[in-house]
């Protein structure tokens, strides 16, 4: 092949930039693009509720790669662009703003966004977010006024952001959702330790309940649930688990359910396209079943498998390790995240 | 130190508006107090394509001269802006037209794929935002300004006092691009987070509020009409014409006349003729004008005629590259002529001094009656910048020797020899002061001679005269940087200068032993402060945009000196980066 | 440098009975130079000098107030032997020169004074500038047909196929019709005199001075130095013609086709009125106080 091929990564996380430094490794020829409709460079969100507390941090001291790593490496890097579409027979990506990039081999890991329950989905412009760096910057320059706030169904991103704002005296309103606490593995039985562990660590907690209505009052919003009852906060944080970020694929012709529907090579239902990371559901042979995984180790794990394959290989994908999260002494399994623990020497 | 350094560019097509939108940045960035300084290029072509760039450096303190490197690029047009993008800083921010014109573009027409890591890419739908506040897509620009201004935290007040100022003639057009520049300031406000540090915020105004925004060539022309000059006979000619056209309008209101002629020699036989009956007249043109007056020059000097020449140099030789700066007219400046022809050559610096020095010019040649040679240059001319200033006095607006009404009696002699070197001179409309004046060499009675002892005299009169207006005029060079002795000096002249300078300042400031000269006014000199300056220095290097040193060939004329080049033919003006660069790879050089 | 010398009086002046009888008789006195004119005897331009201190002195301008403005030949002597502020310019450069003194100066007479080379060669670009700018001076184009100052070169009016120092074998060049060159640029006095009728071209100086504008008049003047052959007094005396009493010098038509006409008149050929330079900048000044 006289002409370098042109490998375009869609995503600028865990398993993006994995993927990128491994490609790259490879196949020093090879021209290598990263897009990704994020703001802010490739960070960890773990670090973002610490950064959001502390007036000093700032955001770039949260990247991982400093951006002249991308110069060194000749891969090009497109922040704050949008992929709207694929078109696989032309083996082209558009982009929002009207460019199209002709690709030779696609790699689609544009992580997880935050979940929208119907019932939200018409109150959105209203809650606030906490999955990105510029979700991040954006509460954090509204922080001051901020002295109650209320997480809407419960994850762990918002126990993330609990763990960082209570020492500041915030207060803090879980309502949480019957059915789910994403990403742990859940039944009733954790369901009842979870709300204890919440309540012990001074946050108020409305079990069993939903947010119906976000409304504006003053200066303030007012949060009614299905069950009655009205809370007064200043932010209403959207926390009802993130969900692979796969809408703007529409008819491609990529075989989609949940996330991108991929064999164990992490191969999606087109030839020279592969998925990985957590919009990605996989196919494990051991499960003989597909499941989407979270967490940023799975997701490198991923990038720097499928990048094997996206250059020839035929590596198969390994089922991860449970991981564990600690609430005020108490433990929870969940596939994907490692290690988090909601205690303050954290 | 500087709280704040940084070049904005706006790069479209021609037809874009760029430039308007650039005039309308620099304005409002005056308006709000800061220092500016702004230089744009043009397309070559008079209509339709070609690359257009606004390019304006800001500051809180004064600025000289250009960064070279540019921090926030507006492109109105991808595809010329992608040329830009070598010269942007690693972390420059790019706003540009996410949402354009044509249905799909591909990769090497949209500057978003070719951003650096470090960069931040901003997107406003500059075309579709016109489109819907003014029923065009003529106001892009204006959109993009209003994105700009939101993102940078400009006073949008002051922005739309710019817009009133430069489209007073049409009420109604202000009204429209007012539209399109909230259109942007909006979008902004809705849609875009700002990730990057910088700021054009500025609180203090008062500071910059007696400034006026003025391009060499107005303050010329400023200067020529407080000077009391009242004939500009002039030929088209780029990048003078501009002084041309403003006093076209302007000098007439002050009782004066401007002349389009058919040739520079018209031109400066026009200026010739009125100086010579006593009224202050000065031409002004580029290189290739110049060498048509030569001999013009050489007359005004044996018939001891005050004229003033501006020469705005552009990149030469013949006719060059017309629309580029150079500095390479200095030997034809100093020299051009037969014979032993020596003249007054000034070069000023910035556009206050483009100012003082062409009123001065109209007074040194009245009061040495010589010629006195005004190089400026294209980047000098075409860059605007904040000055102040200052009003001429009285007592400089006629320098004419008169003879007393003893000496008429006695017996008028125009060509008398004098101690100083100048003869009383009356002006026609005088009884018995009857002169002939020629480009013969006459004696003392104005007849033609040819004897040695009267060539030997006169030409010895026509250098004292230098000699005198030195001793009595010519302001000596002045030096900045360290004090005392330096590891390295730097000299240089024009408009290269405001880079040296500086340059100098930055190394100086950094503890480095660097010092720098300024000299205004290049024949007469006064030698005692340039041997100082020389001696205190361990070496000394001289950058000026020509390739073979015309300065520092001059100032070896005069010491013997070796003086290290910092010759360029770059067709764009020397940058403080540039010379800052030099300046390090001199000291760090181990002899 | 030496201290002034004291003041001495040139080697050559008039006794001083003649002077006093010259200046009581007519004003010539008031206009000539203590210098002698150093033409050659029986050169025209001698006439032209008496025309033009005769014309001053009647129209009553005096010499304080005269400019004359000279190219480079022998024309260019012209301002050294008169009394009264003289710029001997460069070559083919008096128009500019007179036209920049007459327009900042108005209240001044200017001459320019010009020669067949130098009006018509190396200065013929000024020549439609000055015509249709109409500036208020008067100029004269001495034309002997030859470069008489570097001793007898072609010029611009040489006819076709004469011999001279530069032509041995004849001049291949056309020579130009400067009334004809005048009247088409649009001059708006336009007349030829030559150095035979003193008189006629006093007067048409005189009628030049008075006009109102760009006066152009086209001198014949023999050479008796280098030219032997061509225009001599004789051969001009043949010639030369009065413009017909039927001329009239208000129709440009006409003027045109005597000045193509192969005789050689003699006399006003054009004459009219139109704003000069002065004036058009002069409103300008007006205009910009306005607005």
């Amino acid at each position: 092949m006289a002409e370098a091929l042109h490998f375009v990564i869609v995503g600028n996380g865990p398993a993006g930039n994995e993927a990128a430094a491994a490609l790259r490794g490879q196949d020093p020829k090879a021209r290598i693009t990263i897009i990704s409709a994020a703001a802010t460079h490739y960070l960890r969100p773990e670090k973002l509720a610490a950064f959001l507390v502390q007036p000093r941090h700032r955001l770039k001291d949260l990247y991982i790669h400093p951006y002249p790593w991308y110069e060194e490496q000749r891969i090009q890097l497109r922040l704050n662009q949008t992929v709207n579409r694929i078109a696989p027979e032309q083996k082209y990506v558009y982009l929002n703003h009207k460019e199209r990039v002709r690709y030779d081999r696609l790699l689609l890991v544009t992580g997880a966004r935050p979940r929208v329950p119907e019932r939200l989905a018409s109150l959105s412009s209203l809650l606030t977010r906490f999955a990105t760096g510029a979700d991040a910057l954006l509460l954090k320059r509204g922080i001051a006024r901020v002295k109650h706030m209320t997480m809407l169904g419960g994850d762990c991103i918002a126990l993330e952001l609990a763990q960082a704002l209570l020492p500041q005296g915030v207060r803090l309103t879980f309502i949480l959702d019957e059915y789910r606490f994403w990403p742990l593995e859940f039944d009733e039985g954790v369901k009842k330790r979870l709300a204890d562990s919440l309540e012990k660590k001074g946050i108020e907690v409305v079990r069993d309940d939903l947010a119906v209505s976000v409304e504006p009052a003053s200066d303030e919003l007012l949060v009614k649930t299905r069950g009655g009852k009205e809370v007064k906060t200043d932010r209403a944080c959207l926390s009802s688990g993130m969900v692979p970020a796969v809408d703007f694929l529409g008819s491609a012709g990529i075989d989609t359910q949940l996330g991108v529907l991929v064999d164990d090579h992490l191969q999606t239902s087109q030839p020279d396209i592969w998925a990985a990371g957590e919009c990605a559901q996989v196919y494990y042979s051991e499960l003989k079943d597909y499941r989407c995984s979270t967490g940023s180790v799975n997701a490198e794990q991923q990038g720097r498998l499928v990048a094997q394959n996206m250059l020839g290989a035929k590596e198969t994908v390994k089922l991860p390790e449970p991981g564990r999260v600690t609430i005020a002494g108490e433990h929870f399994t969940t596939y994907g995240w490692k290690g988090f623990s909601l205690d303050e020497k954290d | 130190m500087r709280k704040i350094d940084l070049t904005v560019e706006i790069c479209g097509s021609a037809g874009d508006g760029t430039l308007a939108a650039g005039e309308i940045l620099t304005t409002t960035l005056a308006f709000q107090g800061f220092h500016v300084l702004s230089f744009d290029s043009y397309p070559a072509e008079i209509r339709g394509f070609g690359k257009c760039v606004a390019h304006v450096r800001v500051s809180d303190q004064p600025v000289h001269s250009l960064s070279g490197t540019v921090d926030i690029l507006i492109s109105l047009d991808d595809s010329y802006s992608i040329q830009q993008l070598p010269t942007l800083q690693p972390e420059a921010v790019v706003l540009f037209d996410n949402q354009p014109l044509a249905p799909v573009l591909e990769e090497d027409q949209c500057i978003a794929g070719h951003l650096g890591p470090g960069m931040i890419l901003y997107g406003a739908p500059f075309h579709e935002l016109s489109q819907q506040a003014t029923a065009s897509g003529r106001s892009r620009n204006l959109v993009a300004l209003g994105a700009f201004a939101a993102l940078f935290e400009m006073n949008l007040e002051k922005f739309l006092e710019s817009l009133r100022q430069k489209f007073k003639r049409k009420p109604r057009v202000v009204d429209e691009v007012a539209a399109a520049f909230n259109a942007g300031v909006d979008y902004v406000a809705g849609n875009v987070l700002k990730l990057d540090e910088f700021s054009f915020r500025r609180d203090q105004e008062s500071e910059t509020a007696a400034y006026e925004l003025l391009t060499g060539n107005e303050a010329a022309a400023r200067g020529a009409i407080d000077a009391g000059c009242k004939l500009y006979a002039g030929y088209p000619i780029t990048p003078t014409t501009k002084i041309m056209e403003i006093l076209s309008e302007e000098l007439p209101r002050h009782g004066g006349i401007v002349a389009q002629v058919e040739d520079e020699i018209s031109a400066i036989g026009m200026v010739s003729g009125a100086a010579a009956v006593g009224v202050r007249a000065m031409t002004g043109t580029s290189g290739p004008g110049l060498c048509l007056m030569t001999e013009f020059i050489g007359w005004d000097i044996m018939a001891e005629v005050p004229v003033v020449i501006i020469d705005s140099q552009r990149g030469g030789p013949a006719t060059g590259l017309p629309t580029k700066t150079e500095q390479s007219d200095l030997y034809m400046a100093l020299f051009a002529g037969n014979g032993d022809a020596p003249r007054i050559v000034v070069a000023p610096t910035n556009a206050g001094e483009c100012h003082y020095w062409v009123a001065e010019a109209l007074y040194l040649a009245e009061k040495f009656q010589v010629p006195v040679i005004i190089l400026m240059d294209l980047f000098l001319s075409n860059r605007n910048e904040n000055v102040i200033l200052k009003p001429v006095p009285q007592e400089k607006l006629r320098a004419n020797l008169f003879p007393t009404p003893e000496e008429l009696a006695k017996g008028y002699l125009r060509q008398a020899l004098s101690e100083r070197g100048v003869s009383p001179r009356t002006l026609p409309g005088t009884e018995n002061g009857y002169w002939v004046i020629s480009g013969l060499e006459q004696d003392i009675y104005g007849t033609p001679v040819y004897d040695a002892k009267n060539h030997t005299n006169m030409t010895e009169k026509r250098f004292t005269k230098l000699k005198t207006a030195l001793a009595e005029d010519i302001p000596p060079a002045t030096r900045f940087g360290c004090e005392g002795k330096a590891d390295l000096g730097v000299m240089s002249w024009g408009s290269t200068t405001g880079a040296a300078i500086e340059a100098v300042e930055r190394a100086a400031a950094e503890g480095r032993k660097v010092a720098g000269l300024k000299q205004l006014v290049l024949n007469p000199f006064h030698r005692e402060p340039v041997a100082r300056f020389l001696d205190d220095c361990k070496q000394v290097l001289v950058p000026e945009l020509n390739r073979g040193g015309q300065f520092a060939h001059w100032m070896g004329m005069h010491f013997s000196r070796e003086f290290l080049r910092m010759n360029q033919v770059t067709a764009r003006p020397i940058t403080h980066t540039e010379i800052y660069n030099e300046i390090r790879k001199v000291l760090e050089q181990k002899p | 440098m030496s201290p002034e010398p004291p003041i001495g009086k040139p080697e050559l002046f008039y006794e001083e009975e003649e002077i006093a009888h010259a200046r009581q008789v007519r004003g010539v006195l008031d206009y000539r130079s203590e210098r002698l004119p150093t033409w050659c005897p029986g050169c025209g331009y001698f006439g032209v000098e008496t025309a033009l201190f005769d014309t001053l002195h009647e129209l009553k301008i005096p010499a304080k107030d005269t400019v004359v403005v000279s190219g480079i030949g022998c024309v260019g002597r012209f301002p050294f032997f008169m009394k009264c502020y003289g710029i001997h310019a460069l070559h083919g450069r008096a128009l500019p020169v007179a036209t920049g003194a007459k327009l900042v100066r108005p209240e001044l007479t200017v001459f320019a004074m010009v020669g067949d080379g130098d009006g018509l060669g190396i200065g013929a670009g000024h020549f439609p500038h000055a015509a249709r700018r109409n500036p208020d001076l008067t100029c004269i184009l001495f034309d002997n047909n030859i470069y008489g100052l570097t001793k007898g070169q072609t010029s611009p009016t040489t006819p076709h196929l004469q011999v001279t120092n530069s032509h041995p074998y004849g001049n291949p060049d056309n020579p130009l019709n400067a009334v004809l060159m005048a009247l088409v640029y649009g001059a708006t006095f336009v007349a030829r005199g030559w150095a035979g009728r003193p008189k006629d071209l006093q007067l048409l100086i005189a009628e030049a001075v008075k006009h109102r504008g760009f006066s152009f008049i086209h001198f014949l003047s023999p050479c008796v130095t280098f030219d032997k052959v061509n225009l001599l007094y004789s051969n001009l005396e043949q010639q030369t013609q009065p413009l017909p009493k039927r001329h009239d010098y208000t129709n440009l038509e006409q003027a045109i086709a005597r000045a193509r006409d192969p005789e050689l008149f003699v006399g006003l050929f054009y004459r009219t009125e139109r704003p000069t330079y002065a004036d058009q900048m002069h409103s300008y000044g007006e205009r910009g106080e306005k607005s």
